[in-house]
């Protein structure tokens, strides 16, 4: 744990971090707005994990509903964090 | 009058056309719940009866805003006895405070860099930038 605040919160430490391509625009977002860089690029992975094609030889826009999504993930990872550590661009991973 | 409207596929709550301010329901989605709070909106459960007993207060008085007193914990509707709710002071405080949870944490940075610190001598094989 990080700090107890004494009043019912407190912080504590996550130490992996993984982003997939649902959520992670909104987060990604959330830290543009304010010019704030990923805290610890080292101990974060992102891939993605709902919208992509099951296809041999899928690319991230093989499956259109999903392409906005994860090319975004993609470009955020590599653009606005600089150096996620793990921004898997293989596409056939997946995190569940 | 639809009382409910059904959301489908929001994990990540974004601004709705429709939907700018809190939500009020006897039951949410964990995911849409929690992600709710990330994004500043409030996701207030509460039971059905007290839903009934304020959608009753606001058709009767004909008012068209209903105010969610956050240090009081109470939805306050003109003319009616106030509706109690629970609402945990990890989610209530930051609200009050006007931040979401980034803002609240970025107020600890230096206790967090402190805290990366310590367990990056105590623990350096759990953190490959440590060596």
């Amino acid at each position: 744990m990080v700090k107890d605040y004494g009043d019912g919160r407190s912080l504590i430490f996550i130490d992996r971090h993984f982003l997939q391509e649902t959520t992670s625009g909104r987060a990604f977002d959330r830290l543009r707005a304010d010019g704030i860089k990923v805290r610890r690029p080292d101990l974060t992975v992102a891939t993605i994990d709902h919208s992509i094609s099951t296809l041999s030889g899928r690319k991230l826009d093989s499956y259109a509903a999903g392409t906005a999504r994860n090319v975004a993930m993609h470009k955020n990872c590599m653009v606005a964090s600089a150096a996620v550590t793990g921004c898997i661009t293989d596409v056939r991973t997946l995190m569940n | 009058m639809e009382k409910f409207t059904v959301l489908t596929g929001v994990a990540a709550p974004i601004p709705m056309p429709n939907i700018s301010t809190d939500l009020i329901a006897p039951s949410f989605g964990d995911i849409f719940h929690d992600n709710s709070f990330q994004n500043g909106l409030l996701p207030l459960k509460v039971p059905m009866e007290d839903i009934e007993r304020l959608t009753q207060g606001l058709a009767r008085t004909n008012a068209s805003e209903l105010t969610v007193d956050l240090e009081k914990r109470e939805l306050q509707v003109s003319g009616m006895a106030p509706v109690t709710f629970d609402l945990p002071d990890n989610r209530r405080l930051p609200l009050m405070e006007g931040m979401d949870q980034l803002g609240f944490m970025l107020r600890s940075v230096h206790d967090i860099a402190a805290f990366e610190d310590r367990v990056n001598t105590e623990r350096p094989w759990a953190y490959p930038s440590a060596g």
